[in-house]
């Protein structure tokens, strides 16, 4: 009941955006939310579900950038083809790093992943035939003619925002579907005791792999979104920093919720706007909020919250939750 | 070819520096300190204010340095770790970042981004001939000298006092050490205190000898992993070997091979190691059987 009622302020408040906002900066700071929004839920599945900390998100979501701007700009493939091919190129790079590192544990698979992020930036800034380095590659097109579909078209910041916001609900509703699936039952039980999941016959190597590969394919495709959105792809969009941003979104929202990982995009995209002036006081926020949150409340903000709604609410706390 | 080979030395110098204080609080606390990045940075502004603000000689201002970052050390590990003691790896790791990240943009803010360089006394500004073969800046040639002294310091301090013999008890089953009354909460601030110090000691020469900046630390502490983990994590002997490793290797595919995609190699061999070989070259147990003994 009172999700039902969420679900429905909620979506309705997404919906309603871009007829209040039209072409203007709050439709830009939404698409770019919900970018991020796909890209937290997606490392969400890794961190929260499948026990994988893993600072290399960006990486995968500048290859998806990087995949779907170079097919559209050198091989003139339209961006519904680049949209669906820029996460299978993410995935099948996925599969190569993915299998090796999980032979690593605890500290030294997160260092793999921060190493990886390295090379990766390293590889977006300085392979110019390919990346434009430093330069970036710019004139990314907006979306063309839907196929099948004439008169559909999303090349208009408004018309752009529902076809990321179809997509980034798509992706919470995989999120969701997953965590209730076999798969991410499997995911669960390894995270919290491998040895015991083990002994009861699990094998987790396929899982996990699986869960890399899509969470992986997902930043792919929202790096795909972001560099048409933008008509522009550039290192800097793909850094170190920006796993980290997205790491501690997943942290602040609250790992291993479905709704934590957007909800604590939104929570930094408010902190960004309000300290846009000055970057240095923002990133050291950010640093202190890291250490206060893995120290004080590592379940992250959400849950509480809820808790609390729950208990300012009791009467309608007794409806299905969840 | 002689001279590529010196200037990996000198690299590796600084790199085995960093590369000791993670590895002495990695191997002691098991904590992943990347926060060190941050206690360099800051390292080289203190030796930085003390020459140009204090006028102190060369020499005091490092060691007041290492002095005023081991006070830091010990408020980083009072403020952020002492509470995640027994947490997992990963939350330290978070909490280490986030250190990270807090100490390079304080840095920012209070100091500002432009590059730096230590003012160092005309006498280093010379070059130093080794019989017509190599030529080395004074200064590259005081780097070795310095880590060299630190190096010696650290291993007599961990070697003989009393609280280095508590500080191996703790490394070798904290546990154990505790039941026998080992105070671990001195134990830890001291830890700390003393990578803190060396991490300190490795931003005031490199800040010397070279320049420095707010955000040369990420980096920096980054490469200093790759060395510790070539060396086996919570191995001295093998971070210094790994440093000066990893030195040569960088100058020789720096000089020979491509600068452009330098630090892939690095971190290409990185990625090899964690993978073929997680207990590193010199490690004495696989931290995979580690980590399940420690369930």
């Amino acid at each position: 009941m009172r999700r039902a009622l969420g679900v429905v302020l909620g979506g309705g408040a997404a919906v309603a955006l871009p007829l209040v906002a039209g072409d203007g900066y709050l439709t830009h700071l939404a698409i770019s939310v919900l970018v991020f929004s796909m890209l937290a839920s997606s490392l969400n599945l890794l961190m929260g579900y499948a026990g994988l900390v893993s600072i290399a998100h960006a990486a995968f979501f500048g290859i998806g950038g990087y995949a779907s701007a170079i097919l559209a700009l050198k091989h003139g493939v339209p961006f519904w083809g680049a949209l669906a091919l820029a996460p299978l190129v993410t995935a099948v790079v996925a599969l190569g790093i993915g299998l090796p590192s999980f032979r690593t544990r605890g500290i030294y698979y997160i260092i793999v992943t921060v190493a990886f992020q390295l090379i990766a930036s390293e590889v977006f800034d300085n392979w110019y035939a390919m990346t434009g380095g430093g330069l970036g590659l710019r004139g990314v097109p907006r979306p063309g003619p839907v196929p099948f579909l004439p008169g559909v078209r999303f090349d208009t910041a408004p018309a752009y925002y529902y076809l990321v916001l179809v997509i980034a609900a798509s992706v919470q509703a995989l999120m969701a579907a997953i965590v209730r699936s076999p798969l991410g039952r499997t995911l669960m039980a390894v995270r919290d005791n491998e040895t015991k999941a083990l002994m009861l016959g699990l094998k987790p190597l396929g899982p996990k792999t699986l869960a890399f590969v899509v969470a992986s394919a997902i930043a792919g495709l929202a790096g795909s979104l972001y560099v048409h959105y933008l008509q522009y792809a550039n290192p800097e969009f793909f850094t170190f920093a920006v796993s980290v941003d997205v790491f501690l979104a997943v942290i602040l929202g609250g790992v291993g919720t479905v709704w934590g990982p957007p909800f604590g995009v939104l929570v930094l995209e408010v902190v960004r706007e309000v300290l846009h002036e000055t970057v240095a006081l923002r990133l050291l926020l950010f640093g202190v909020l890291l250490v206060v949150l893995i120290v004080f409340l590592p379940q992250g903000v959400l849950p509480p919250l809820a808790r609390l709604a729950r208990r300012l609410l009791p009467a309608r706390a007794s409806a299905a939750r969840r | 070819m002689i001279q590529v080979l010196a200037n990996g030395v000198i690299n590796g110098a600084i790199l085995a520096l960093m590369a000791i204080s993670l590895t002495i609080i990695f191997g002691i606390l098991r904590v992943p300190h990347f926060g060190l990045g941050g206690v360099f940075v800051w390292g080289a502004f203190a030796a930085y204010f003390a020459v140009t603000r204090a006028g102190l000689p060369l020499f005091p201002a490092i060691l007041l340095a290492a002095a005023a970052m081991a006070v830091l050390g010990v408020v980083v590990e009072k403020v952020a770790f002492r509470r995640l003691r027994g947490a997992s790896e990963e939350a330290m790791f978070v909490a280490a970042i986030g250190v990270l990240i807090v100490l390079e943009n304080g840095a920012l803010l209070l100091w500002g981004s432009e590059t730096r360089s230590i003012p160092v006394p005309e006498t280093l500004q010379s070059v130093v001939s080794f019989g017509k073969l190599l030529y080395l800046p004074a200064m590259r040639v005081l780097i070795f000298v310095v880590a060299t002294v630190a190096f010696g310091t650290l291993y007599v301090f961990v070697r003989w006092t009393r609280i280095g013999k508590a500080m191996r008890a703790v490394a070798q089953d904290p546990v154990a050490a505790r039941l026998l009354g080992v105070p671990i909460d001195r134990v830890a601030s001291a830890t700390f205190a003393l990578g803190s110090a060396m991490a300190g000691i490795a931003g005031a020469i490199v800040g010397a000898a070279f320049t420095f900046n707010f955000e040369m630390g990420g980096l920096s502490v980054l490469k200093a992993f790759v060395v510790v983990v070539l060396g086996g994590l919570g191995s001295v002997a093998g971070a210094i070997v790994g440093g000066f490793a990893l030195g040569v290797v960088d100058s020789v595919t720096l000089t020979y091979v491509t600068s452009q995609f330098k630090q892939l190699v690095a971190f290409g061999v990185l990625i090899l190691v964690l993978v073929l070989r997680p207990s590193g070259l010199f490690g004495e147990r696989s931290p995979r059987a580690d980590l399940q003994g420690r369930g």
